[in-house]
């Protein structure tokens, strides 16, 4: 039978030994927080910039670098004279992009890259419209 | 004996914890829906800026077919227009549906609507 002062001194140990994983589980608990709360900006600024693109690409294709006659244009028939350096410079000004590249000529190093289908020329040929960034 | 219960309520904890994290991580993809939808769009539009839905009729299905082919091998999609059952959709390989869209077209003469579908 044990004297009272050694059953408080066995309670005293458990407890010690048992806020190891309670420690354990608050450490995790808050890094898990930390890593989730990181997880969700990226993610939230990647789909921004994926967005971004999913509209320079759309206005692109429908009315900044389309066959014009008169005031009519012609939506996924892209005149690619339309696509020079200045209109993509001012596009990625006004979407506020540190790299932007708009071609029908292929792909450019960037976070993303997405493509879109159009025709080009007088024969309209099927074509890509390459639209990347970051 | 405290000790013992406290390590295996942590370990149930880091389970069910690590289980919800590996959940969390697989709803992580970007939201491309609307992109898709305008894929879609797109493939529908180079058809008929190419003329593929003049005179359309059952008689065009090779041409279309050659056309929606050609479109496949640029971009790795397949297509299927439902009713007529135009595709250049291989049988063999199982196929995820991107996107439908509905569409009128006039169809030997008559409008009809079809469903246009993109998958992978």
């Amino acid at each position: 039978m044990m004297t009272p002062s050694r059953y408080r001194g066995f309670a005293s140990f458990d407890a010690l030994f048992s806020l190891v994983p309670v420690m354990l589980m608050l450490f995790f608990l808050l890094s898990t927080g930390a890593y989730l709360v990181e997880e969700a900006s990226e993610r939230m600024e990647r789909q921004v910039v994926f967005d971004k693109l999913v509209s320079i690409a759309d206005y692109t294709m429908k009315s900044g670098a389309v066959v014009r006659n008169g005031t009519v244009r012609y939506p996924n028939w892209l005149d690619e004279k339309l696509m020079d350096a200045d209109y993509v410079e001012d596009l990625r000004q006004r979407a506020g992009l540190e790299r932007l590249h708009i071609s029908t000529g292929g792909t450019a190093e960037a976070a993303f890259c997405l493509y879109r289908l159009a025709v080009v020329g007088d024969d309209r040929k099927p074509a890509k419209l390459f639209v990347c960034g970051g | 004996m405290q000790s013992i219960e406290a390590m295996v309520s942590f370990l149930f904890f880091v389970t069910i914890a690590s289980g919800i994290l590996l959940q969390l991580e697989n709803q992580r993809d970007i939201d491309d829906s609307v992109y898709r939808v305008q894929l879609a769009e797109d493939a529908w539009r180079v058809l008929y800026l190419r003329g593929d839905f003049r005179d359309f009729s059952d008689a065009k299905r090779a041409a279309l077919e050659q056309e929606l082919a050609a479109i496949g091998d640029e971009t790795g999609l397949c297509f299927f227009m439902d009713g007529v059952r135009f595709t250049n959709c291989r049988d063999s390989e199982p196929h995820a549906t991107a996107v439908s869209l509905r569409k009128t077209v006039f169809y030997d003469g008559k409008p009809q609507n079809f469903t246009f579908s993109i998958g992978r």
